[in-house]
């Protein structure tokens, strides 16, 4: 084990493949030396590897990544960056008509061991267009699988399973826990796609997140533990596929479950997971699914004000405080208890 | 005058086979036996034809929903594509790629594409990967005229100058973008001018005189395979028939179509058999030999059962970590 930041383990990861496997290339704008990407992540890889294992390319996301795509059906391992996940909207058509589809569509000719890696996330004042989460978008395309690490082991370990899998990856990493510190197992270190990790047990409440927002709920359940309820907080880690098995037997544990996730709650990913609970584990529900969301407005640049658009930890603690003590779980699932009613109006 | 006379009747074959396909195609589309959208390439083939021929193995292309014709230049088998046209057991793609998306990794045709325009990037994106693989050979994106005005072209052009890749755009310029012309959607005065502007080479051949794309797609492929940098052919041409099947092309003035057809290229290659040391019965010949191989091929398709139910769920994943975490489903 040793300590690295977020952003240290995926640029570790990226190392380690690099070297392993000739066939893996980096591209995308801005990753060589001596700017090593716009949040650091390839630094010094283009001085180790060189310019041709490290591509910078021009501002030309859709034609990159159609690049990219090329290289994958041919043989060669591509892991592409876009510098905000916003930024993939340029390359829309390759991340839709194209990408996902390629394998099916020819019959399994080819195969697409591609990896887009691309950070989400606001509380960084970056204003509507650099601060979105956009893994529902995708997860809703068939052919992509989808990875949304929250630490840096699983940024790790993560990263270098997508890169080993023959399938495309969306790999969404996260702008404000870039820098957050944890233990890392050093070398060969894979985390699987599709399992989740219980990051703590409890026995009053479920509460399902991934990326930052793991965080948030890890901090909500200490502070619940203190008023005497036990929160269990599982990290999907990877949205697909999603471990529907590990929430389902603690929902068959707990009997209650809140999702939480950062982009607007309209038709998230959170959707997703209560739609299947609601249908597989609805016999051990002992009150109604509540999400815990963004608003659906965009992101605010005003720090004031994107703190009443993105999810807070005071959000978390009153939706399980709400379903574990039977209140309006109706009232908990349209704004988060601590804005006033009167304080905004929301769209419905 | 450029072509051999046996160059010269292959390359008629070619034509000969490409446009019997594609009428076959019109009249198995109106009996309801092709589903789906079907856009056809006649009057195109000299396009196809002329360079093809010059296509080797280890060459790749990337096509156009209207790619038929560039697929069978490149030496893919009809039986194949008309099971895939047809939906039945044995079509390249297994039934879900069909008329837009014929593949045939074995012969380098790394797929048709439905999107205009997005065929172009993943083309410069197998030719970075021959470059960087050391791999011989080059790579053609057919795009029709419309795409030049997609945003994705001046991306690929841009990367494939930068990058110097052995990519060769060919430019079928049909004239319309489905029913829009050319003067209605385009504001570039010189196509070639604006394409050497990226620092691209650029010629112009007549694409309905196999004779002349031949000529231009030699000296174009040859620049290219010499690692000389990517490189653009225009082909000016015609469409006989509308878009697809549900266009009867009324946008075009008939005066215009009765003009063009005095061009088709089979037409314009006949003309020229005696001056290639071809005559016409030796035509016929190849005209009946070709119709008798699509009348065999066609029945041999449809003699096959359907692409079997399970097909809807295999191939889209490969990994078998990736199918074991989706239990063992979505081959």
């Amino acid at each position: 084990m040793t300590m690295l930041r977020y952003r240290a383990a995926l640029n570790e990861a990226l190392r380690e493949e690099l070297e392993r496997d000739p066939r893996v290339f980096l591209i995308g704008e801005d990753l060589r030396e001596p700017w090593g990407g716009t949040f650091r992540v390839t630094q010094n890889l283009s001085t180790e590897f060189g310019d041709e294992r490290v591509l910078n390319t021009p501002i030309s996301e859709n034609g990159f990544l159609g690049v990219a795509l090329g290289c994958a059906i041919t043989g060669l391992r591509p892991v592409v960056e876009f510098m905000h996940m916003d930024f993939a909207m340029m390359a829309m058509d390759q991340m839709t008509n194209q990408v996902p589809k390629i394998r099916y569509m020819t019959g399994g000719q080819v195969s697409v061991p591609l990896v887009v890696r691309t950070p989400g996330g606001g509380y960084k004042s970056s204003a509507a267009q650099h601060g979105q989460c956009l893994e529902a978008m995708f997860a809703h395309l068939p052919g992509w699988l989808i990875a949304a690490p929250s630490t840096p082991a699983d940024a790790k370990g993560l990263l270098k399973t997508a890169i080993r899998l023959d399938d495309p990856v969306l790999f969404m990493e996260h702008k404000h826990i870039y820098m957050l510190n944890g233990e890392v197992p050093e070398s060969e270190h894979l985390v699987p796609f599709g399992v989740a990790d219980v990051k703590r047990a409890g026995t009053d409440v479920t509460i399902v997140a991934w990326s930052k927002m793991v965080h948030f709920a890890l901090e909500a359940a200490e502070t619940l533990a203190g008023e005497g309820i036990s929160a269990e907080v599982i990290d999907l880690r990877t949205l697909v596929p999603w471990d529907e098995a590990a929430v389902l037997e603690s929902v068959h544990k707990t009997g209650r479950l809140v999702i939480v996730q950062e982009p607007p709650e309209r038709a998230g990913f959170g959707a997703e997971v209560a739609a299947v609970v609601a249908a597989k584990g609805f016999g051990d529900l002992r009150t109604g699914i509540i999400r815990v969301a963004g608003r659906n407005v965009p992101l605010p640049m005003a720090p004031h004000l994107e703190n009443l658009v993105l999810p807070q930890v005071s959000w978390v603690t009153d939706a399980v405080r709400a379903a574990v003590r039977g209140a309006d779980v109706r009232r908990a699932n349209v704004r988060g208890a601590d804005v006033p009613a009167s304080s905004v109006e929301v769209p419905a | 005058m450029t072509l051999g006379r046996s160059e010269f009747l292959a390359a008629y074959e070619t034509m000969r086979r490409i446009r019997e396909f594609e009428e076959s195609l019109l009249r198995l589309h109106g009996q309801a036996k092709v589903p789906g959208f079907v856009h056809v390439s006649v009057w195109q083939e000299a396009v196809s034809a002329g360079v093809g021929m010059h296509l080797r193995p280890e060459d790749q292309i990337l096509t156009t929903h209207r790619g038929h014709g560039d697929i069978i230049a490149k030496g893919v088998a009809i039986e194949g594509m008309y099971a895939e046209l047809l939906a039945r057991l044995g079509g390249y793609c297994g039934g879900k790629g069909g008329s837009m998306h014929v593949t045939d990794v074995s012969h380098g045709v790394l797929g048709a594409n439905g999107i205009v325009g997005a065929n172009m990037p993943i083309a410069a994106g197998v030719a970075l990967s021959k470059k960087m693989r050391g791999e011989p050979g080059v790579v053609v994106a057919f795009i029709g005229d419309g795409a030049l005005m997609n945003g994705s072209t001046h991306e690929t052009l841009n990367m494939a100058s930068l990058w110097q890749l052995p990519l060769l755009i060919v430019r079928v310029d049909n004239q319309y973008a489905e029913s829009t012309a050319a003067r209605y959607y385009s504001g570039i005065p010189d196509v070639l001018v604006y394409v050497e502007s990226y620092g691209v080479d650029a010629i112009a051949a007549d694409g309905n005189d196999v004779d002349a794309v031949s000529e231009a797609a030699s000296r174009a492929i040859a620049r290219v395979r010499a690692g000389s940098g990517p490189g653009f052919l225009q082909c000016r041409t015609y469409r006989r028939y509308g878009h697809n099947t549900a266009d009867p092309g009324a946008y075009r003035p008939p005066e215009e179509v009765e003009a063009w057809k005095q061009r088709d290229p089979l037409i314009v290659a006949r003309a020229s058999a005696a001056a290639h040391g071809a005559s016409e019965p030796e035509l016929d010949e190849i005209d009946a030999r070709v119709m008798r191989h699509i009348e065999e091929a066609i029945s041999w398709a449809e003699a096959q059962p359907e692409a079997p139910a399970a097909s809807a769920f295999t191939d889209l994943y490969a990994d078998p970590a990736t199918i074991a975490a989706f239990g063992g489903t979505l081959r």
